[in-house]
């Protein structure tokens, strides 16, 4: 790695990215720092210039600048209020507050699979990755898609310039997680979503960390709830799919049975809890 | 590339690689109050202030600081002045070695800049991106509240929180001046403003850099290596592998002579015995050209069958780990046995069967790491006369200096071992691991040589916590009254045995040194596998014997239907008692120990009260109706360490005046960040009758100070702090003398007060007096004394250790809510840093019952070299903690004191085990107490 690139314009920045004879890795710090010599590539590149780093509130959606950092999420009031606070949560837990500093919602993204509680809540908000493609364009991508069997699809030259959540005054979310202690990386964790009125809960999500070898939308969980009432009964019925769409992997901070048991303690509370949510 | 930012408020231009990172530019620039520690941004040593946010620079490229404006700990202060928040560091006691201190300044000046009123939690968030091993973090945390009243421009009081937890007799409270006063520790200033004082904060002419390259294979033997291509790399000075290195059996450990057996290292071996042990190592111009030498040296690898399991280990068939023919003293390498220790007294099988009530149960602990922030680091040079110097992060330079003389060749007389301040040992830096390949690497090329470890290094081919499996058998009657204890253990001492013996005998000593029994047994095969190697760890052997003998106690005491502390009351040992297991162990002759101060009693009723113990024992206090998953439980544990090794630890310390009154103390002993240097001097204040900052301390050079074994086993106040008080005393009867000539007065008259001597007609001299008196006027001589001591004591230290805990029944989530630790550690000679010694051993330990292990895949390999991985307790994380001190004084040590180092470490695994017993009604036979061993538990009790 001998080059050091800056650019300060997107034309320039996307000219760099598509030269054939160079890998340059833009500098997307994930919340788990690698090495400097950890970044594949044969050259790096510096975004700062770029201004990819505001928060803008729409009517309909909130836009993430790409290098909008995990502390900024963490602290950021707005975002604090909005989805039950799960994804301030998510990014506070993710690392220590010097590398949220530094780490970013893109950097996510390109390192989505440890730790995953930040992916997770794009995942069950429906969130879309805005990408600069090499001519230009932008284009939009569901971050399930991006995000195929947990590894980042980016073309060649191409950018990630924001990730785009919708933005519904009914949508409620509960994180929960199991750890060793309270800022260990979880062995398991999860995150839901509902749009909730008082009798339906509408778009339910369920996404899932440690229970599989990546973070995942437990798609069958969903579909067992959705647009149902929220009943306890109706809760149990969709416990027993979970199984179903859990595939862990054992490692050293915890085995596949546990995994397997945890998945499913999460999704039962969680859906609990946004039961209780819905009717009180 | 040329890159232009503002550093400390002045505009900096320089040059920097792509693959450098803005921690290497930085020290570059002087700024060495960054700190090179884990290279993942995990640890925050390193961290900077960049446009007020605080960043991790050692994963920055440099090239990103470009128009940045930076601020190091380096530009809070000039000169002698201390930052509101470097005063208030140094005030509570928040800088123990120092090594953290700077990123945790840093962080405490982000959140103070945004906030002016930050609350608690704000500080642990903030000070949570800081890694500390030696102050549990709520010194720290106290430091940045005070620092923020400082910055509001409020009056601060002087700092009391210690004062409040020291229960003192109150007819002790004033009988010193020094001693049992919160001193702040004299090196605090100069830590707090990140001035370069460790090992790697110089340059050297031409200084080299040595890196080791270590084994991929966890059992090989090199059938050949050839090292032809990386020696022709232009810019690579020397390679050394088992070709070019005198074979020389040794032991690594930094123990006294001579080193416990078995010896069964050599320098650089034709066979590899764990993954990361040692097989060349380089000197080149750079770190990059070194990791280039060493991908091209070829090693010719013949890769045998490998063990890991401790049982598996001992069977006939396993592969032997050591059939090398110069290990010397291995007990039975053929079983892959290290050592075999067997220790009894009374009729064992007739008290069993004589006993209403045997309980038999097997406890496994496991390896876990020192993690010294400062990994292990050594600059070697030749002096002007050609006489090594070996500046080196060691708590023991003097067996440093005696291990590496016939590894290296070169007679003691002619190798001089400096130790600066380091940033934590913890017993990882009891052992010498590097200094004698860096030393071969300066001796063959003439240059000084800088050698560290890497993060990863420092997981894998350091030291650690040996792994146990311990049988405990208690035999009982049904009146409480221990009959019989055996307890049969197997110690993982991993690829060598250095420390096996040692630690394993403090495993024993501990597990059967605290209660009565009528007849007792211990045996212990201490094993090799082809894992890392386990040493010294702040503990050394107590916090296995001490867990396990804690728990079975516990569970006897609930099967007998009996109070957990009267059973342990009951049977404890008792002042005049001797500890009769003791005449049995011993490193070498068995030294019969018998119990002085004690203490106990106390230390439990005021830790009863802090913890609010007979009101949450009750059941009802277990459940919470709001939290139906949630179950409550307390626990304790008590604990006996020792204060040094009896009959074999010394200390020294020498003496002189100066012209001003002013004293200069030089020890061996090595403060490893504990504040030692501080006591010591504590000590000498206490004696001479003069302020501390009149002692000008300077320690462990072993040209220039006395001799000192070094810094563990809990000796240093013990030990070295008797030798300085007589010492002092020896300068004293020196000062009265000459004093006596000036008043003309006889001597046993005089009374040495607040720096000057006192006649009793009211005439006096001040102690510049007699210092200018008797340099330069009359019978002219140097005011100066040596002493030395050592004992044939160890007085135990007794101690009691409290949890309260919340576990989650559906997912075996374990929360510990609260700690609280009571200690009679002898007279309290500085009640901050003691405090923070109690403090940062129980978080250390917290993490061992919760969190820490090192773990492996099978083949050896460690799967979670990183903090990231290997979580050690930050702190936003960490639970209530309360210490007291409750002291009463040892007849044998200086000024009454005993020790506290190491028993902060020993009771909070099985306390915490302990209370999810009482929580759950489920005993985890297993450290550490992850959520998966819990709710395994509690499956298997469905």
């Amino acid at each position: 790695m001998t080059v050091f690139y800056r650019p300060d314009t997107i034309k320039k920045t996307l000219k760099i990215l598509g030269n054939p004879d160079q890998n340059c890795v833009p500098l997307y710090y994930p919340p788990r720092a690698k090495h400097i010599s950890q970044w594949d590539g044969d050259a790096l590149m510096d975004l700062s210039a770029l201004n990819f780093d505001a928060i803008k509130i729409r009517k309909t959606e909130i836009l993430f600048g790409s290098l909008v950092s995990l502390e900024t999420i963490a602290k950021s009031d707005d975002i604090r209020s909005l989805w039950n606070g799960v994804l301030s949560e998510a990014a506070k837990i993710s690392t220590t507050n010097a590398m949220r500093n530094l780490s970013t919602i893109g950097g996510v993204l390109m390192n989505p699979l440890f730790p995953a509680e930040v992916v997770l809540v794009l995942l069950v908000l429906d969130a879309k990755v805005v990408l600069l493609q090499n001519n230009g364009k932008e284009i939009r991508v569901p971050v399930e898609e991006f995000l195929q069997d947990g590894y980042p699809v980016l073309q060649k030259g191409c950018l990630i310039k924001e990730v785009s959540i919708p933005l519904n005054s009914r949508t409620r979310c509960v994180f929960d997680r199991v750890a060793c202690t309270k800022s260990n990386a979880s062995i398991v964790s999860l995150v839901i979503r509902g749009d909730l009125t008082q009798k339906k809960a509408y778009h339910l999500r369920v996404a899932v960390f440690g229970a599989n070898s990546f973070p995942k939308r437990y798609h069958q969980v969903e579909s067992a709830l959705e647009n149902d009432l929220i009943t306890v009964q109706g809760i149990q019925q969709c416990c027993k799919k979970i199984s179903e769409e859990t595939a862990p992997v054992s490692d050293f901070r915890a085995g596949a049975e546990y995994r397997t048991a945890m998945a499913e303690v999460l999704i039962r509370r969680s859906l609990l809890a946004l039961r209780k949510m819905a009717v009180g | 590339m040329e890159i232009n930012f503002t550093l400390n408020g002045k505009k900096i231009t320089c040059e920097a690689e792509t693959t450098d990172t803005l921690l290497d530019v930085l020290r570059y620039q002087g700024c060495y109050s960054i700190k090179r520690s884990c290279y993942t941004g995990e640890c925050g040593n390193c961290a900077i202030l960049m446009d007020g946010k605080l960043l991790p620079s050692c994963v920055l490229p440099a090239p990103q600081a470009e128009g940045h404006h930076i601020l190091t700990v380096e530009g809070l202060s000039e000169g002698q002045d201390l930052h509101p928040i470097q005063k208030a560091f140094v005030e509570t006691g928040a800088v123990q070695c120092g090594f953290c201190t700077p990123g945790m300044i840093l962080a405490a000046k982000a959140l103070l800049d945004r906030t002016k009123y930050p609350s608690l939690d704000e500080a642990k968030d903030a000070l949570g991106a800081i890694l500390c091993r030696c102050t549990g973090y709520y010194q720290p945390l106290e430091a940045v509240m005070r620092a923020a009243a400082y910055l509001r421009g409020e009056t601060v009081p002087p700092y009391t929180r210690p004062d409040d937890a020291v229960i003192m007799d109150p007819k002790d409270a004033d009988r010193f001046r020094w001693i049992g006063k919160s001193v702040n520790k004299l090196d605090a200033p100069k830590m707090a403003k990140g001035k370069p004082v460790y090992v790697d904060d110089i340059e050297l002419p031409g200084m080299l850099h040595g890196m080791l390259m270590t084994s991929p294979y966890a059992h090989a033997r090199i059938r050949d290596i050839d090292t032809s291509e990386a020696e022709a790399l232009p810019g690579v000075h020397c390679v050394l592998t088992y070709k070019n290195v005198k074979r020389q059996i040794y032991a690594s450990g930094g123990q006294t002579y001579p080193n416990p057996k078995p010896w069964d290292q050599v320098c650089l071996d034709n066979k590899v015995r764990f993954v990361g042990d040692r097989v060349a190592a380089v000197a080149a111009d750079s770190v990059d050209l070194c990791m280039k030498a060493i991908s091209l040296i070829k090693v010719d690898w013949e890769v045998l069958p490998a063990v890991f399991d401790m049982e598996e280990t001992m069977k006939d068939g396993a592969p032997v780990i050591h059939d090398e023919p110069d290990a010397y003293g291995v007990a039975d390498a053929a079983h892959n046995k290290a050592f075999v220790i067997d220790a009894a007294y009374g009729n064992l099988q007739k008290d069993f069967e004589e006993s209403d009530l045997v309980v038999e149960r097997v406890y496994h602990t496991q390896q876990v790491q020192q993690t010294p922030l400062e990994p292990h680091i050594v600059i070697t040079y030749l002096d002007e006369d050609d006489r090594l110097v070996v500046r080196t992060s060691t708590q023991v330079p003097f067996h440093v200096r005696r291990i590496i003389s016939p590894l290296i060749d070169v007679p003691v007389k002619n190798i001089r071992v400096i130790k600066p301040r380091i940033g934590g040992g913890f017993g990882a830096k009891q052992e010498v691991l590097l200094e004698d390949l860096c030393s071969l690497l300066t001796i063959r090329t003439g240059r000084p040589v800088r050698f560290y470890f890497s993060r990863k290094d420092e997981f894998q081919s350091s030291r650690s916590r040996h792994s146990d499996q311990i049988r405990f058998k208690v035999g009982v009657m049904k009146s409480g009254r221990i009959k019989a204890i055996e307890m049969d253990m197997i110690e993982n001492t991993g690829a060598y045995g250095v420390h096996g013996f040692t630690v394993c005998n403090v495993t024993g000593t501990r597990g059967l040194s605290t209660y009565r029994a009528d007849s007792m047994r211990f045996h212990a095969d201490i094993v090799y596998t082809n894992l890392p190697v386990p040493g010294a760890f702040r503990g050394y052997g107590g916090p296995q014997g001490i867990y396990a003998v804690e728990c079975i106690m516990d569970e006897v005491a609930e099967k007998l239907k009996m109070d957990p502390i009267k059973f342990r009351m009951k049977n404890v040992v008792r002042p005049g008692e001797s500890i009769k297991i003791m005449d049995k162990l011993a490193e070498f002759d068995p030294v019969p120990q018998k119990v002085n101060s004690f203490g106990l009693e106390e230390c439990i009723e005021q830790g009863k009260k802090a913890i609010d113990w007979d009101r949450k024992r009750h059941k009802q206090f277990h459940i919470d109706p709001l939290r139906p998953n949630i179950r409550k439980g307390m626990g304790m544990a008590i604990m006996m360490h020792g204060s040094g090794i009896a009959g074999i630890d010394m200390g020294a310390a020498f003496m002189k005046i100066n012209d001003d009154g002013s004293f200069n103390l030089q020890m061996g002993a090595t403060d490893l960040g504990t504040g030692s240097d501080t006591i010591l001097a504590q000590i000498a204040a206490e004696v001479l009758q003069i302020p501390v900052n009149k002692i000008i301390v300077y320690s462990s050079d072993t040209d220039f100070t006395p001799f000192d074994v070094g810094a563990y086993a809990s000796s240093t106040t013990y030990i070295s702090g008797m030798a300085v008080k007589k010492c002092a005393e020896k300068v004293k009867e020196q000062v009265l003398d000459r004093a006596s000539a000036m008043l003309k007065q006889p001597i046993d008259v005089l009374i040495l007060k607040d720096e000057k001597v006192f006649a009793p007609d009211g005439s006096s001299v001040t102690m510049e007096e007699i210092a200018l008196n008797s340099l330069h006027r009359t019978n002219q001589q140097q005011i100066a004394a040596t002493a030395s001591h050592f004992s044939p004591e160890c007085p135990p230290v007794f101690a009691v250790e409290f949890a309260e805990v919340e576990v989650d029944i559906e997912t075996g989530q374990l929360n510990v809510e609260k700690l609280v630790m009571a200690v009679n550690p002898g007279t309290v000679i500085n009640p901050v840093t003691a405090i923070g010694q109690l403090e940062g051993g129980q978080a250390t330990a917290l993490g061992y019952a919760v969190c820490e292990e090192m773990c492996y895949d099978g083949k050896g390999n460690m799967l979670n070299p990183r903090f990231g991985d290997y979580h050690i307790l930050q702190a936003d994380e960490m639970p209530e903690m309360v210490s007291i001190i409750i002291p009463q004084g040892e007849a044998t040590g200086p000024f009454g004191a005993k020790a506290l180092a190491e028993i902060p470490t020993d009771g909070v695994a099985p306390a915490v085990a302990n209370a999810v017993a009482d929580a759950t009604g489920t005993r985890i036979y297993s450290l550490p107490i992850l959520p998966e061993k819990v709710w395994k538990a509690l499956q298997l009790k469905k």
